[in-house]
């Protein structure tokens, strides 16, 4: 597909330390998995290009850089973000008890319309959270939800498309009576159309 | 999770301000492992910005004395010869009243129901100390360098307006063209006005080509004179003397020749780089800044930790050796401290008192057809203070909702006119009521010592309009500290990021 692309979105990563927010996004965007389990130094975000219903997309994913260990995450991560991974490892509860603290932050911080997908990480292991009761949590809280392994690729590819394709349809709808104005652009010579819900 | 603080890092960083989160950019950048600590639960102390919802926090800044259990408590921690300190807690923003203000037009239902029925509070951006960003101005170029550019966006202060008053008119607004095509477009300027601003400006262009010396022999016996003589005798008239110096003045404060001629080279400079003005503002408001250049501290490995009592260092020899927060020991080999937490015993230099007032109002102070950014120089209406002027920004920067401005008006406080006289003035006459303000006094305190050989404090919060003394005061003291490291070097282009477009675009979205 080359440079160009017809949108681009913002997907912000959020979750406790060490449950492979970092493994997910190099998985997805460089097909990489690290085994060493270091805390995220020197990523900042990474992008993608992917197609959606025929168009370019271009997904830029942020990590948290590590402010999330004494949860300092800061208000400027959650601006203009469309979509948000919030992650937790399945064989550690204590890491899916946080989740309801991470929706506060995403409604304090981030706009309302922002797309959750609640992802169940390191599914290579074993469950200390039974799949049905993070899919009914999900269920009752209006998100998403996928389990992902970034260790053996399991389902990574798919939490993400699957986040950009709701992020595209509600796109799509919000600029449906502004057909036309929505204007393709290349990184080289037009400027980015960055969708920022206002 | 309460996880344990590191036992020891080579920096250790106090506050979260837009001068310590600088600091601790560099020294993370730079290699130097870093623990940045705010007793605040929020990023950017004494340079934050808040939502309506938070602004409250801003005057609960309560941290009690240590007393003496306390201190024999933490004196468990020290071993041989060394020295418990007490942090200060300075009063960098004092005089706090903030108020809703009752309108005849609200009376069925006051607008702070309305916006938090609609859900608005949350989206004003309330900064403690606005400025803007001059677009070939030294904190842009930082922004570049290291990146931190990829953590922000800028929308284009696009309205600069020139007060005048006469006792029949009252105050009268002027729109200030910045570049070429605006100039000649002017409806403000005759014919000959237009002239006698393009030799001038031809002149400035030639100028900034010279290095100082020569500079100064161009200007001959005007150079440290008043900037407004040099002018006149260029054959600029009195009216648009006072719309170069105001334009300018916003950059230099009562210009000699000298010094408004490197003012107007700045600006001219700065004009047509992201846009037809010279300036830029944050997108959510200034403290935003505060949180990017901690991002880039994060990203190489610095550790951050909010919400904690901050409540000591340790001294030996002269030396800082450790931070005791919220009882923990951390021992260091540097600290960088936020002016507030110099410790009382320090006495400050000297203390620049700053008066702030911020409205919240649904009409612009120049009501226009698309909504503007705006910048307002109030030197000629407060000829004898230093600093005097006025911000407005809206839902456009995303510091307010849909069809409501933030205006911040800042002064130095000299002179029998108040900048907040002025600001209802200007109100008044244009029929803008505000519905909520806040009030406060900034104390820009400077220390020439903190007490201790490795302890940096970090610049204070200033009256001036943009970032290039801040980002200098913090190069300058990085280099005096770590002199054999690099202050924020210029970014290598990774193998990914030479797809995308180069940074300078990506800064200013109109």
């Amino acid at each position: 597909m080359g440079n160009e692309y017809y949108y681009l979105f913002k997907i912000v990563l959020i979750g406790n330390p060490g449950v492979g927010k970092s493994n997910l996004l190099s998985r997805f965007t460089r097909n990489e998995f690290n085994l060493k389990s270091k805390p995220t130094i020197g990523v900042e975000f990474a992008t993608k290009i992917i197609s959606v219903e025929g168009k370019a997309v271009k997904v830029q994913i942020w990590d948290t850089a590590g402010m999330e260990r004494f949860r300092c995450g800061a208000s400027s991560y959650y601006r203009g973000a469309l979509g948000a991974l919030l992650v937790y490892d399945i064989s550690k509860h204590k890491t899916y008890e946080s989740v309801e603290q991470w929706l506060k932050v995403l409604r304090d911080h981030a706009n309302e319309d922002i797309v959750i997908t609640l992802v169940g990480n390191k599914s290579d292991l074993s469950h200390a959270v039974p799949t049905d009761e993070a899919k009914i949590y999900a269920e009752r809280n209006h998100i998403s939800f996928i389990e992902t392994s970034a260790l053996d690729n399991t389902n990574v590819e798919a939490a993400f498309t699957n986040i950009v394709t709701e992020i595209y349809k509600l796109v799509s709808e919000k600029y449906k009576d502004h057909s036309g104005t929505i204007i393709p652009s290349t990184a080289s010579n037009t400027p980015k159309n960055q969708c920022c819900f206002p | 999770m309460d996880e344990k603080l590191p036992e020891s890092v080579d920096v250790v960083v106090l506050g979260t301000g837009l001068p310590e989160a600088i600091l601790a950019s560099a020294c993370a950048r730079a290699g130097l492992s870093v623990l940045h600590l705010d007793r605040n639960e929020y990023y950017g102390g004494d340079w934050s910005s808040f939502t309506m919802s938070m602004v409250h926090e801003v005057t609960e800044n309560q941290v009690k004395k240590l007393d003496s259990s306390e201190i024999s408590k933490l004196s468990e921690l020290l071993t041989e010869n060394e020295q418990l300190i007490e942090l200060g807690n300075r009063e960098i923003v004092e005089n706090i009243e903030m108020t809703w203000i009752p309108r005849g037009k609200d009376e069925e239902k006051p607008m702070k129901t309305q916006l938090e029925e609609a859900s608005q509070m949350r989206r004003f951006s309330i900064d403690l100390v606005p400025k803007i960003l001059l677009s070939k101005g030294a904190m842009v170029q930082t922004l570049c360098d290291s990146q931190v550019s990829h953590y922000a966006e800028f929308k284009l202060v696009n309205r600069q307006l020139c007060p005048t008053e006469t006792p029949e008119a009252g105050i009268t607004l002027n729109p200030v063209p910045c570049s070429k095509g605006e100039i000649f477009q002017s409806n403000a300027l005759s014919i000959l006005e237009k002239r006698a601003l393009m030799k001038f400006i031809t002149f400035c262009t030639q100028w900034s080509t010279k290095d100082t010396e020569e500079g100064r022999k161009l200007l001959a016996e005007h150079a440290d004179r008043p900037f407004s003589e040099f002018l006149e005798q260029m054959g600029v008239g009195k009216t648009l003397q006072s719309f170069i110096i105001n334009t300018i003045g916003i950059l230099q404060q009562r210009p000699t020749a000298m010094t408004g001629m490197l003012a107007s080279c700045q600006f001219m400079d700065s004009v047509g780089h992201f846009g037809p003005s010279p300036f830029l503002f944050p997108l959510y408001g200034c403290g935003e800044l505060s949180q990017c250049f901690c991002r880039l501290a994060a990203v190489f490995g610095s550790l951050y930790c909010l919400g904690r009592p901050v409540q000591a260092i340790v001294k030996k020899d002269g030396k800082i050796t450790a931070v005791i927060a919220n009882g923990d020991r951390v021992n260091c080999r540097y600290i960088v401290m936020s002016p507030r937490f110099v410790p009382e015993t320090v006495p400050a230099s000297s203390t620049l008192k700053i008066e702030r007032i911020v409205y919240a109002t649904d009409k612009s102070i120049k009501e226009a057809e698309k909504e503007q950014l705006t910048l307002l120089n109030l030197a000629s209406l407060r000829p004898d203070a230093a600093v005097s002027r006025l911000v407005e920004v809206g839902f456009e920067a995303c510091t307010a909702p849909k069809g409501h401005f933030l205006v911040h008006a800042t002064g130095t406080q000299e002179g029998e006119t108040s900048v907040k006289t002025i600001a209802e003035k200007i109100f008044e006459k244009n029929e803008v009521e505000p519905y909520w303000k806040m009030s406060f006094t900034a104390n820009s305190m400077k220390f020439d010592t903190a007490g201790a050989e490795n302890v940096v404090v970090a610049p204070p919060v200033d009256a001036n309009l943009h970032y290039a003394s801040v980002v200098e005061e913090c190069r300058q003291l990085f280099c005096t500290t770590w002199p054999e490291l690099d202050f924020l070097p210029r970014a290598m282009k990774k193998e990914e990021e030479e797809e995308e477009e180069p940074e300078t675009e990506e800064i200013a979205e109109n």
